[in-house]
């Protein structure tokens, strides 16, 4: 179990990082690089953790000051460390554990910890990069469903960090005179009513309301009382960057899968969900989505999750 | 011009008008924002997309 | 001023493969978003384009009649469209099945299909099949939309969603080439609506534009108009020898000279190219009827009480 959260923890800082490092421009794809595939490269990276986890779990000592981690793995990964500092401070903090020789080893341990770290950042690089040239025309996948400010159709306000509130979100993207959009909308409920028992949810995005036209709002809201849907229908403005991403949306209805990060989990589903077929790849892209976040955040229970 | 052709001159002028009459009537009342509205975002099953 | 109406009209039956690639351009004119997997969204799609062209086209510039018809009655608001209805008529008395001949895209990809050497069928003994395309105007455009509706009043666009194959060849298909999402929602309706697409895409190999005699809503609410269209097909009875290649050649199983006007006419001009004494044109205008048979020779004239025949 204690494997499990260690590879979450990691996975998680390492993608991070390694988001971030091309986002600041430092993408030279090599012709080395891609002559890997993506299975490939994954299956590096599967074999770097192995490594790491060998260093980790074969020692006894690290067994012992793993245990302390328990509250401060929040702390550290609010700063945003990468996993080698993180061990770092851990020992820091619990040095008089152990014996002078002990910490001698687990220096060098740490030594070899970052430079796995390295060349697991590399990896990472490349699967992402991997990942790149299929998504060029597609529907709008960004990695992050993108931030917003806005208001519900109540007129309360709503952001983007409603996503981390949940486990999983649903965002369902819909207009109102489009005939299976609105068939499918009792269906959105049953599925959010199903969703809170697992503390996920769902919310609808009218795109006739994005700019707030009263008269499209009070459409949208008599079209979701009549089909019974009470969960929360979200709008922002059509300029900001969540409008463009829906204005780039084609064909309706669209849903999106978004986990507790933010992060959008697999393709869009286009066509309604009460369509043959669609209910299995939805539950498919939700239990992924759950998945990683049952990883992080269940660490302290020791349940064996997907 | 015999009865025929004037007869058939008017019934075009006469469906001109109608025709006229009924894109200013139902523009008047919404349908042409419907029809932009419904035109500009696709319905994926109502194209037969599904 | 006969000849010049026949130099005329012989320099459209000419140049119409012309026209009608012109007007498959003009009306799928924003050719970038093919690429781009996306559809025009500017107010240029309030106005139809006159012939059979789905919106869901990435370059379509304008709305189908048909779709927006379907979208307007559809709606839980109207039960009919005026304004979609003014346009059609509107072009009906205009143009009349000149759009059919010249303007729509959907009848132009039939032509080109036939064009294909293959030995080729005539329709001649398959003339009620002419009478469905005017159940399908009635049927799924017109009475279904407005009596299937769902519990807020919706209806669905039955001919565009189940039967219409324009839409599968310019929508679906050049959406899911660039648009992996929509590839993988494909699904049992867009298998049903590719049969019929591949069907009507055989039988215009083998049949002059089956589509279009036995299945079109857009052509039978157009033939409609065709009696009163300004826009006629003109025999000039001085000139005819009545030799019966213009019915021979009619490729929509019109005789011109004793039914210029029958709903059938797509206005292609075929006869005119081949009359040989130029006694068949294209003529414009209000009116037009046995006066423009009358003879203008005076003496014949008053032989024959005024009329040529």
């Amino acid at each position: 179990m204690k494997r499990k959260s260690i590879t979450a923890i990691l996975l998680v800082l390492v993608m991070a990082l390694a988001l971030t490092a091309c986002q600041t421009g430092h993408k030279t794809p090599s012709v080395k690089q891609q002559s890997m595939t993506r299975e490939e490269v994954e299956a590096q990276i599967e074999k770097k953790l192995d490594e790491l986890y060998g260093i980790l779990e074969q020692s006894e000592q690290w067994g012992r000051l793993l245990e302390q981690e328990d509250d401060m793995v929040n702390e550290v990964y609010d700063d945003g460390s990468i996993y080698g500092s993180f061990l770092d401070a851990l020992l820091e903090k619990h040095k008089d554990l152990f014996s002078q020789e002990e910490l001698k080893t687990m220096e060098s341990d740490l030594e070899t910890i970052r430079k796995i770290e390295a060349e697991l950042l590399v990896l990472e690089e490349q699967r992402q990069q991997l990942l790149g040239p299929e998504d060029e025309v597609d529907n709008p996948t960004a990695e992050f469903f993108p931030s917003f400010e806005g208001k519900d159709l109540d007129g309360n306000d709503v952001t983007s960090e409603l996503f981390k509130n949940n486990k999983v979100t649903i965002v369902n993207f819909w207009f109102s005179t489009c005939s299976p959009c609105i068939e499918e909308l009792d269906k959105l409920n049953d599925l959010n009513e199903q969703l809170k028992e697992k503390g996920g949810a769902v919310i609808g995005i009218n795109i006739d309301t994005l700019d707030g036209d009263e008269t499209q709002i009070a459409e949208a809201k008599r079209i979701l009382e009549q089909k019974g849907a009470v969960y929360q229908n979200i709008r922002f403005d059509s300029s900001s960057e969540a409008g463009k991403f829906a204005g780039e949306i084609i064909g309706f209805p669209t849903t999106y899968v978004v986990d507790g990060e933010g992060r959008i989990v697999g393709e869009p589903l286009m066509g309604a969900i009460n369509y043959p077929g669609m209910m299995e790849v939805l539950q498919d892209h939700i239990d992924q989505a759950l998945g990683v976040n049952e990883m992080f955040y269940d660490e302290n229970t020791g349940t064996d999750n997907k | 011009m015999n009865m025929a052709v004037k007869q058939k001159a008017a019934a075009q002028l006469v469906l001109l008008l109608v025709g006229a009459v009924f894109v200013v009537y139902g523009a008047m009342r919404g349908e042409a924002g419907v029809v932009l509205a419904k035109a500009v975002k696709i319905c994926l099953e109502c194209v037969g997309i599904g | 001023m006969d000849s010049k109406k026949n130099i005329i009209s012989v320099f459209l039956a000419r140049f119409r493969g012309w026209i009608q690639a012109a007007a498959f351009s003009l009306t799928n004119i924003h050719l970038p978003n093919f690429f781009k997997g996306q559809i025009y969204r500017g107010t240029g799609k309030t106005v139809c384009v006159p012939g059979l062209n789905c919106y869901s086209c990435p370059g379509a510039a304008g709305a189908c009649p048909i779709g927006a018809f379907q979208a307007a009655v559809g709606s839980s608001k109207f039960r009919f469209s005026y304004y979609i209805t003014g346009i059609l008529i509107l072009l009906g008395v205009l143009l009349g099945r000149f759009i059919c001949g010249f303007l729509c895209p959907f009848g132009w990809f039939q032509e080109l299909l036939h064009k294909i050497p293959t030995p080729k069928l005539s329709t001649k003994r398959l003339k009620p099949l002419r009478y469905l395309k005017y159940a399908v105007l009635l049927v799924m455009v017109v009475l279904l939309p407005v009596l299937i509706t769902n519990d807020l009043g919706m209806g669905n666009p039955f001919f565009c969603k189940y039967l219409c194959p324009q839409g599968v060849l310019e929508g679906a298909i050049p959406l899911s080439l660039v648009n992996s999402s929509i590839r993988a929602s494909l699904g049992s309706l867009f298998h049903w609506k590719l049969a019929v697409l591949i069907a009507v895409a055989v039988l215009s190999v083998l049949f002059y534009r089956p589509f279009c005699k036995w299945l079109c809503p857009l052509g039978a609410f157009y033939a409609l108009f065709n009696k009163v269209s300004l826009l006629q097909m003109q025999v000039d009875k001085n000139r005819c020898v009545s030799c019966g290649k213009c019915a021979r050649i009619c490729k929509m199983d019109v005789d011109v000279t004793k039914t210029p006007n029958h709903t059938e006419c797509i206005r292609c001009g075929m006869c005119v190219k081949a009359c040989p004494v130029k006694a068949v044109s294209f003529r414009y205008g209000f009116g037009a009827g046995p006066a423009d048979t009358e003879d203008k020779n005076p003496i014949t004239n008053e032989m024959n009480g005024g009329l040529s025949q």
